[in-house]
C-alpha cells in the first residue's frame, strides 16, 4: 500500500471516529507545551499521539504550530565569525561600486539581479530619541526567513540575526558611529530552498 | 512622531499583518482555519492596543518575544472559548444521535479498510506509533523533526520503522500491497 494511500485512509478514519469514544482532549496548554518543546518528551508524544487522531485538537493544534513558526523569533544577533565575514567583503566592495554608479536609483538602492520577487528593504527607523533603530523589509512570497546583516564600511559583518519577521531592532550592542557608513541588507530563504536578496543599503535613520 | 490614541502605529500594525500572514501561509497545507487566525490577531489588537505605554513599549513589541507572548495567550484564550461553545451545542443536542453515513454505497468498502487502519496503527511500538500518525494527517518529515527536536536521521529512521510495523500489521490480515492500491 503506497503512503498517499495509507494517509487517504488513515484520514478517512479520523474523520469516521465517533466524538464520544475519543479519550478526553489534552489541554490546550499540553498542546502548546508540544508546539513549545516544553515538558518530557514521553508527555509530548502523549499529546501528539491525541491530536493526531482528534481533529478538534488537530485544529488546535494546527493554529498554535503555525503562531510558532511564524513568531518573530527571539531575535538573537550573532557576533558574525571573521571567515563569513572575510566571505562578505567582496560583495559589499563591489555593491559600494555599485552605489558610486548608481546613484539616482530608487532611494539610491543597488539593485543586484533584481526579479520580482527580491526582497526590498523599507527604512531604518529611529522611532524615538535613544530608542533601538528598527530594519524593516518587504515580506517576499514563500519566504520561510529572513537573515538581516548589518556591515561596517570595510565589509565586517557587524551583526546578523534571522527572523521570520520582516522587522528586526538592532541590539544595544551594535554602535551606530556618528558618520559613519554602515550598510544593511537581507537575505530571504524561501521554501523551495532559494533565495531572494536585498540590496545594501547604507544605515542612516531618516531624519 | 505621535500616534493617535485610539490605533496601533503603523509600525506594529505592519507587524502584525506579517505575522498573520505567515501563520496563514505555513497553516495553509494542512486546513488551518482563516476565521481562527483572525480571532487570534484581533484578541492580540485589542490586547496591544490595552497595553500601549508609549512608542518605547511598541517598539518592545517589535523587538522581543513580546507579540509571540501576546498571541499565544490570545490563541489559548480563543481555544477554550471554542471548547465550551463544542460542549454547549453537544449539551443542547442532548439525546439526538449521530448524522448519519452520507453515502453508505461508498462508505462501506473502504470505511472498513480505513478502520483496520486505524486499528492496525494501535498496535505499532509506541514509541513510533505518534510520528506515524502525523506522517499520516499530512505532515512532512521535516515538520514532524522540528515540532520534537528531532534529527532528520532519527525522524526517518523511527517514521521507516512505524511504517514498516504497520504494513507488517495489516499484510497479517490479509491486506497486502497488490489488493487495494
Ligand atoms: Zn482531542
Amino acid at each position: 500500500m503506497t503512503d498517499a494511500r495509507l494517509q487517504a485512509l488513515y484520514q478517512q478514519a479520523v474523520d469516521a471516529r465517533d466524538e464520544a469514544e475519543r479519550p478526553a482532549c489534552p489541554a490546550p496548554e499540553d498542546i502548546q507545551a508540544l508546539v513549545a518543546r516544553e515538558g518530557t518528551e514521553r508527555e509530548r508524544l502523549a499529546t501528539l499521539d491525541h491530536v493526531m487522531v482528534c481533529r478538534a485538537c488537530a485544529r488546535e493544534f494546527e493554529l498554535l504550530r503555525a503562531l510558532r513558526q511564524s513568531a518573530p523569533a527571539e531575535h538573537r544577533w550573532r557576533p558574525a565569525t571573521l571567515a563569513i565575514a572575510a566571505s562578505l567583503i567582496l560583495a559589499v566592495t563591489a555593491g559600494v561600486l555599485s552605489l558610486r554608479l548608481r546613484t539616482n536609483g530608487p532611494a539610491g538602492d543597488i539593485v543586484r539581479g533584481g526579479t520580482a520577487a527580491d526582497v526590498h528593504l523599507i527604512d531604518a527607523v529611529l522611532p524615538a530619541a535613544g530608542s533601538p533603530l528598527v530594519l524593516r523589509w518587504n515580506a517576499v512570497p514563500g519566504a520561510i526567513s529572513y537573515t538581516a546583516e548589518v556591515l561596517t564600511p570595510d565589509g565586517t559583518v557587524a551583526a546578523r540575526a534571522q527572523t521570520t519577521d520582516t522587522a528586526l531592532a538592532l541590539p544595544d550592542s551594535v554602535h551606530i558611529a556618528p558618520g559613519t557608513r554602515y550598510l544593511w541588507w537581507v537575505r530571504a530563504s524561501l521554501v523551495d530552498g532559494s533565495e531572494r536578496r536585498s540590496t545594501m543599503r547604507p544605515l542612516a535613520p531618516a531624519p | 512622531m505621535a500616534y493617535t490614541t485610539d490605533s496601533l502605529s503603523p509600525a506594529i500594525e505592519s507587524v502584525l499583518s506579517r505575522f498573520a500572514g505567515m501563520v496563514r501561509r505555513i497553516g495553509l497545507r494542512h486546513g488551518l482555519s482563516d476565521g481562527d487566525v483572525d480571532e487570534v490577531f484581533q484578541e492580540v489588537r485589542i490586547r496591544l492596543w490595552r497595553a500601549r505605554g508609549g512608542e518605547s513599549e511598541q517598539i518592545a513589541a517589535v523587538r522581543s518575544s513580546y507579540l509571540y507572548r501576546t498571541a499565544v495567550s490570545a490563541a489559548l484564550d480563543v481555544i477554550r472559548r471554542h471548547r465550551r461553545a463544542r460542549e454547549e451545542t453537544l449539551d443542547a443536542d442532548g439525546e439526538h444521535t449521530a448524522p448519519t453515513a452520507t453515502d453508505p454505497e461508498q462508505a462501506l468498502g473502504s470505511s472498513e479498510l480505513a478502520m483496520q487502519v486505524a486499528r492496525a496503527i494501535e498496535t505499532i511500538t509506541e514509541s513510533r506509533r505518534p510520528v506515524v500518525r502525523m506522517y499520516l494527517m499530512g505532515y512532512s518529515r521535516e515538520e514532524i523533526a522540528q515540532l520534537l527536536g528531532w534529527s532528520e536521521a532519527k525522524t526517518r529512521n523511527l517514521l521507516y520503522r512505524g511504517l514498516a510495523d504497520l504494513r507488517d500489521r495489516l499484510s497479517e490480515q490479509g491486506i497486502g500491497p497488490e489488493g487495494i492500491q
